[in-house]
């Protein structure tokens, strides 16, 4: 009870500053915005993977799958009929693009109902769903699709309308029969992304013959699955669908880490605002609580006074941040799915998930987060000596016997973030911890290092200032009073400047990143993408070309040769689906990055390379091997596969005949893709997978400058202008480049957040400086100062601070980026790539943050100088 | 309550500094004493310990039969808020808090019925001449008049110390000998031993004691 | 015999289409969608109809008849182990034509055709009652019937001819099924001639035109072979009866149910009587039988040839419903009186429809083994 008055004055004491504690809400707010956005980003991603896939695989144990997605419905026959396993289902699926539904994603789905039972069919008939539309019809005349009654609804599409499917620019027409009710339960959502279809009418859509996609089992014992396997010929394989579920799930998974490095970088700059905003915040109020103590207030009273006022605020700050964090995370949903859509998995259902947990965690790690960064404020509040025991710079002395103590704590924890790291496989945990590591340890040493460099600075000043003109003077000696103020208040000023280095730092690291990303992206590109003119099938059931049509583009004029090759998806137990390529010829005119090479061959085909080097085999020795069926596989699919290079390494692979393991000659940078890419000789391509047809073209032209001419010549030979896509490489490489910018939406929407913190930070603390040294300030006015040279010295004061936060987060964020680059990344795609740390990134970093501060400081500079001599020489 | 110091030594600066040595002293219950001294004598540190807010290196301070040396900072402050009252020099007012919040906190830190303080504040401020003005901030108040708040949230809690740092240093001199009188009058008419240190001359005409604070030491007498 | 299994379809039909109306209780949560895939709509005009001119011609009508609306294989059996234990056991197979016709498409999964079958083995001794049921589409090969060589089948669950065709009797038969707790392989090996029931195979049902069925039964197969229960094996033999029976059209709608018999006395005479009940359980006039001799002539009977009567009850704990549990048969011209009662209780399927279907054990002057059905309880 007693604590009451003391609370009471410590929120009287906040409402006067109104500015003061809207930083500190929104502080507290912006940490947990920025969590919430990514945690529901990152929930979302992987609900809508799961409603994805949760529809389409089903209850089954077991899945039978062909080597390259479909089997002959023949196998589905025996497994009933020999073996007797009714608890078994037949099941097509197919990607496609709705004309009616915007050309959204949606999942093609054939069943045979009567087989549904055991599966999906039991999830229809929950209370709350019912079919409209004869399901006999479906079956016996197979004449359309069920869909979702609320897509259907929200597309304003009823029963008898059409349908426009599309596979790549192949449409098929179909009718909606029915619509599914059930939009609350996980099943009604899951089919928010499915056309369900009777699987004759699937497979007549998909032209599949008498082929499917897979079968779904319920097998109860190990005879059953002998049973099985016994029936299925060499390109069959029969899988648990658990595995295949994690293989889908894993690459959600890399979303989530990645996502979770980044709600990670989030929380701490929150938590830097917050200690940053607490602490100076309690620095105020020291006079008070002075007082109080003098006044009989124990310092446990203190304590808690002001931790429940901290509390309190990080209750509002943290609803306020969790609305925040909403609005920012549904945005943050679309872009991530977009991306995931685009790069590596049809998400079907995209779906804005926002669970009771994300928001308990939110206010959690606000409140947590607040008596985290306010425990060290409190307890120096609670140590505050009585004010009549107090001497201006008391504090101080004290805080500079720690320093040689938390400099050493910190270089402590960077070591231990360095063995962390230098660990060759970490949990995503370990890595966190580490980044946590980096963050305290550096913020630990930053007082060591302000000390030494405001010992530093003015030595330097001073010769700058003898170099100078005589007007210069003046303004050196307020620069030499800055520094002196900022170690004379180190403690505070070290916070500061902690805090502006942490988030200028994130800036960096995730420039860093980006840059280093995309600048990759464009290498490999450019090495992948060498042909001015790409020629593909857009019949996504059909690709390939007509054979002849090779001939003739390279008879065409004004063509200097052409690169004609074929992709196939298969079916890979490790990695779900992995990309065959087989290239006519020509590997040797693309620019491969190796990241090793087998060292058997690395006489063949150059030196082995490590680490990252790229190396450029020679050509001809690349086809040689490939033709000795030697493979290239992709850095992503190594990862899956859990390939180490070295002398006699393989990999093995599904094929027509059953399991092959193949040499692997190298393993390239590839950023294709989720399971990988696999490069095999066409020999081994017609071999093992029954492939000798021709996917892709790529046409060189003599002149680059006719390129538009070529294409046009390139058109003229083709009949189906419908089922050709001609583009040039030029527009090619731009969409790439469009897709992988897109993912990178919610880094740069991270950058901007670093910006909004560190600025909110400086504001912060500078307004808590400059009113603490009021007196002093008073003082120097009494002494003649004017009004311009208080200014100066607060800006001076600030931009220091800035400065020095930049100084000092260059290389933290150098570190962050390598973290994020090659511990991150590699942890969460598969895929490395080089680091490049651009000069001007620094150079932006250094210049924002001091500018930063000098701008922050404009406002409570020009109060500095308007403060009162008479009242600033009384008060104290 | 008696307040008896016995070999007090305190030293500052980590030993640089000396400022009391073996000091002994005796302020007897009921007495207005007054501490003269030259500015940085020491005459704060003496109140500073006396009140518990700072201890000294040896020596050991009895107040009525507490030894007030012998307790922890919590067991201090509570013992401070019950016993003593501490008038500053600067005053110390809360800014954020009225004329009657400001005289009552201390017993609401306290735990104590709101409307027994009320009363009493009410009484005090009566006294003072501010009942009207209890609803206002401090900053809206002239120094005496800010002074005088300080004496009644000195008062309120009916402490039997008054302990006074420079009440009148922030004052103007008509100003200074107005707070003097209320002070003393104020202690001599509630019986509270009032120990003030100054370095104003009008002070001692209202002591029935003077110590002086010379050579790390207390001594006691008449005049300077 | 088994006239009216059309009743088991139609009836079960009244059930789904009310599901699909919605005008019934909340449709149990399984099965709503098998449900709905057999509440085909379309009027009966479209398919085949029983008439007189059609006549059976055997062994080729062992096979389906897809223009008919409704087809079944039954064998129902009674077989004694080694040891002398008895068991009971059906397989039937049931086809169902969901339109006349297959919509146009190029996929072997378009069909018109859909097979359900119900298997069960009474274990007398230990009072179990097994049964199991399976559910397909005609397509790919998952289900279906041939004419020549006779084969109906669900999953791994047929029966087959396996002796070639014999152009006055039937070749031998193989039935397997298994489900998770008990399997046949059976051999059956017909010993009687078949029995053309009604007027020579069309079994009248009804006053309308064409109120009847194309209906044959082979009175005794003797069978042979193994039955699994659990882990445990049974080397069994026994007698085995054969309904084969195709039609479109529907009982009269006063129909109720029926209560149906197949008993092989142990004189060597073989009795079929079915009395048809109305809705308030009176037998209409529409009730048949058949008797046949040791030296394998037979007699048609008609309604008025013979009585079933009902002395005894049993109520269903699974289903509720309550069935007679215990008869007195009357053949007057034949002086056969029978007190027929079921080898246990509870021989009840409560799949996707209900019935019950027993093994029975027949007392009186004459001893012998059958199987009862009764349906609409």
């Amino acid at each position: 009870m007693t604590l009451l008055p003391l609370i009471r004055t410590c929120f009287r004491t906040s409402k006067s500053h109104p500015l003061r504690t809207f930083l500190l809400v929104f502080g507290i707010a912006l940490g947990v915005a920025g969590t919430v956005a990514i945690d529901i980003a990152k929930t979302s991603v992987s609900r809508s993977f799961d409603l994805s896939t949760a529809a389409l695989t089903s209850r089954s144990t077991h899945q039978v799958v062909g080597s390259q997605f479909s089997l002959p419905q023949s196998i589905f026959t025996k497994i009933r009929t020999h073996i007797g396993i009714h608890d078994s289902a037949p099941v097509i699926t197919a990607q496609v693009q709705v004309k009616e539904l915007n050309f959204q994603a949606m999942t093609l789905m054939g069943v045979d109902p009567f087989s549904e039972k055991k599966f999906r069919a039991v999830g229809f008939q929950q209370q709350d769903r019912q079919f409209s539309g004869n399901l006999a019809h479906m079956i016996t005349r197979a004449s359309g699709v069920l869909m979702s009654s609320s897509l259907a609804r929200a597309h304003d599409l009823k029963v008898g309308r059409h349908l426009t499917l599309m596979f790549g620019d192949r449409e098929v027409q179909v009718p909606i029969a029915g619509v599914i009710e059930g939009k609350d339960t996980t099943v009604g959502q899951a089919f928010q992304g499915i056309l369900l279809a009777d699987i004759s009418l699937a497979q007549e859509i998909l032209g599949l013959a008498d082929r499917i996609s897979r079968i779904d089992l319920v097998l109860k014992d190990e005879s059953e699955i002998e049973a099985v396997k016994n029936l299925l010929s060499p390109s069959m394989v029969l899988v648990k669908t658990d595995q295949q579920n994690q293989t889908i799930r894993s690459l959600s998974k890399s979303f989530e880490t990645s996502l979770t490095a980044f709600s990670m970088l989030t929380l701490f700059m929150g938590i830097f605002l917050i200690y940053n905003t607490v602490s100076f915040s309690v620095a105020r109020q020291r006079k008070l609580n002075g007082t109080l103590r003098a006044l009989g207030a124990t310092r446990q009273e203190i304590f808690w006074a002001v931790e429940a006022e901290v509390m309190v605020y990080a209750l509002v700050g943290s609803v306020l941040g969790l609305v925040l964090g909403i609005a920012l995370g549904k945005g943050a949903v679309h872009g991530v799915c977009a991306t995931v859509s685009d790069m590596y998995f049809t998400l079907t259902v995209s779906q804005i998930h926002i669970s009771p947990v994300t928001l308990v965690k939110g206010i959690a790690t606000g409140l947590l987060a607040s008596i985290a960064a306010s425990l060290v404020p409190a307890l120096n509040a609670a140590g505050t000596r009585p004010i009549t025991l107090m001497q201006p710079s008391g504090g101080e002395t004290s805080f500079k016997g720690y320093i040689p103590g938390l400099a050493l704590a910190g270089g402590g924890m960077i070591m231990g973030a360095l063995m962390i790291f230098s660990r060759s496989e970490s949990s995503s945990t370990l890595i966190f911890s580490g980044v946590f590591l980096v963050f305290g340890g550096s913020s630990f040493l930053s007082p060591c290092l302000v000390l030494g460099l405001t010992r530093l600075i003015p030595s330097l000043l001073g010769s700058v200032a003898g170099l100078l003109k005589k007007g210069a003077g003046p303004q050196m000696t307020l620069a030499g009073m800055a520094l002196r103020n900022i170690r004379r208040s180190l403690s505070r000023s070290s916070v500061l400047i902690a805090s502006l280095m942490v988030v200028i730092s994130v800036y960096i690291g995730i420039d860093t990143m980006t840059t280093s990303f995309r600048r990759s992206i464009i290498d490999w590109v450019e090495g992948h993408i060498g042909g001015d003119i790409h020629i593909s099938s857009t019949d996504e059931l059909n690709r390939s070309l007509d054979p002849v049509l090779v001939e003739k583009i390279q008879g065409l004029e004004g063509v200097s040769g052409i690169s004609a090759y074929n992709i196939h998806k298969v079916f890979s137990r490790v990695s779900g689906e992995v990309h065959i390529f087989s290239y006519v010829r020509d590997l040797s005119e693309k620019q491969w990055t190796w990241t090793a090479l087998n060292k058997i061959e690395s006489d063949a085909i150059g030196p082995p390379g490590t680490g990252t080097t790229g190396v450029e085999p020679d050509g001809k020795s690349l086809n040689a091997l490939l033709e000795d069926d030697w493979i290239f596989v992709s850095e992503i699919f190594a990862r899956r596969n859990g390939f180490i290079p070295g002398p006699g390494a393989f990999v093995t692979m599904e094929t027509l005949k059953g399991p092959v393991s193949f040499k692997v000659a190298g393993v390239f940078r590839d950023f294709f893709m989720g399971g990988g890419r696999v490069i095999v000789s066409r020999d081994a391509m017609k071999t093992y997978w029954g492939h000798q047809d021709i996917t892709a073209v790529q046409v060189f032209v003599k002149d680059r400058s006719a390129i538009d001419r070529r294409m046009a010549d390139v058109l003229s030979l083709i009949s189906d202008k419908t089922r050709v896509s001609i583009r040039s490489g030029l527009s090619i490489k731009a969409g790439i480049l469009g897709v992988f910018d897109k993912t990178f939406l919610i880094t740069s929407a991270l950058q901007v957040l670093t910006a909004i913190v560190a600025l909110t930070g400086i504001l912060n603390s500078v307004m808590a400086l400059i009113l603490e040294r009021s007196r002093e300030l008073g003082i120097l006015r009494a002494c003649g100062a004017d009004p311009g040279q208080i200014r100066s010295l607060v800006l001076w004061e600030c931009t220091f601070n800035g400065f020095f936060a930049g100084v000092f987060a260059l290389p933290l964020g150098y570190a962050l980026a390598w973290i994020l680059v090659y511990i991150v990344n590699y942890t969460a795609f598969g895929w490395t790539y080089e680091m490049q740390a651009s000069m001007s990134t620094f150079v932006q970093a250094l210049v924002f943050s001091s500018l930063a501060a000098f701008g922050a400081g404009m406002v409570p500079a020009i109060g500095a100088s308007r403060i009162s001599v008479a009242q600033a020489l009384r008060t104290e | 309550m008696d307040i008896v110091l016995s070999d007090i030594s305190k030293t500052y600066s980590g030993g640089d500094r000396v400022i009391f040595k073996d000091l002994d002293a005796v302020f007897r219950a009921g007495q207005v004493s007054v501490i003269l001294g030259k500015s940085g004598s020491g005459k704060s540190s003496l109140l500073n310990l006396m009140a518990g807010i700072d201890l000294p290196d040896s020596g050991q301070i009895r107040i009525g039969s507490t030894r007030v040396t012998e307790l922890d900072d919590t067991q201090r402050s509570i013992f401070r808020r019950r016993h003593i009252g501490f008038v500053f020099q600067s005053f110390n007012l809360i800014p954020v808090l009225t004329v009657m919040e400001n005289i009552t906190l201390v017993s609401q830190l306290d735990g104590q019925v709101p409307g027994e303080y009320r009363d009493r504040a009410k009484a005090l401020l009566d006294t003072m001449g501010l009942l009207d003005r209890q609803n206002e901030f401090p900053d809206r108040l002239s120094g005496g008049e800010q002074q005088r708040v300080a004496l009644a949230r000195a008062l309120v809690n009916q402490p039997q110390i008054i302990l006074a740092d420079e009440p009148t240093g922030n004052l103007d001199a008509g100003t200074g000998a107005g707070m003097l009188d209320l002070i003393t009058s104020q202690a001599r008419s509630l019986g509270k031993t009032l120990i003030m240190a100054t370095h104003s001359r009008d002070a001692m005409d209202h002591a029935d004691k003077i110590f002086r604070v010379q050579d790390n030491h207390l001594i006691p007498g008449r005049g300077i | 015999m088994k006239p009216f299994k059309a009743l088991i379809v139609q009836w079960a039909m009244i059930l789904i289409v009310g599901m699909a109306s919605g005008c019934s209780p909340p449709p149990p949560t399984q099965s709503l969608d098998i449900a709905q895939a057999l509440s085909s709509d379309e009027d009966s005009a479209c398919y085949d109809r029983a008439k007189k001119s059609e006549t059976i011609n055997l062994p080729s009508d062992h096979g389906p008849h897809n223009g008919f609306k409704t087809e079944w294989w039954y064998y129902t059996g009674n077989l004694k182990s080694g040891s002398g234990r008895h068991f009971g056991y059906q397989l039937t197979f049931f086809r169902q034509a969901l339109a006349c016709r297959t919509a146009p498409g190029p996929s072997k999964w378009r069909t018109n055709q859909f097979y359900f079958a119900h298997f069960a083995v009474t274990d007398t001794q230990n009072q179990q009652f097994y049964s199991a049921h399976r559910m397909n589409r005609q397509s790919v090969g998952i289900a279906g019937a041939s004419r020549s060589p006779f084969r109906v089948w669900i999953d791994a669950w047929s029966a087959k001819d396996i002796k070639g065709p014999d152009h006055a009797r039937p070749g031998s038969i193989q039935l397997t099924a298994r489900d998770q707790e008990m399997a046949i392989d059976l051999t059956l090996v017909p010993e009687k001639a078949v029995i053309f029931q009604g007027d020579q195979g069309l079994s009248r049902k009804g006053p309308g035109p064409f109120d009847a069925s194309h209906y044959y039964s082979i009175p005794v197969l003797i069978t042979q072979g193994k039955l699994e229960i659990g882990n445990e094996s049974f080397e069994v033999l026994g007698k085995t009866w054969f309904d084969h029976e195709w039609s479109t059209s529907a009982l009269g709608d006063d129909a109720g149910g029926w209560d149906w018999f197949a008993i092989h006395l142990d004189d060597g005479r073989d009795l079929m009587v079915c009395q048809v009940r109305k809705k308030d359980n009176s037998p209409n006039e529409y009730g048949f039988g058949s008797i046949s001799f040791a030296d394998g002539t037979y007699e048609i009977l008609g309604q008025s040839d013979f009585s079933i009567q009902a002395v005894q009850l049993w109520k269903s704990p699974k289903t509720g419903r309550q069935y007679p549990a215990r008869w007195k048969i009357l053949v007057p011209d034949h002086t056969i009186d029978l007190e027929v009662s079921p080898v246990m209780d509870g021989q009840e399927h409560s799949h996707m429809f209900v019935y019950y279907e027993g093994a029975v054990r027949v007392t009186g002057p004459v001893t012998g083994l059958g199987y009862v059905e009764m349906t609409g309880y």
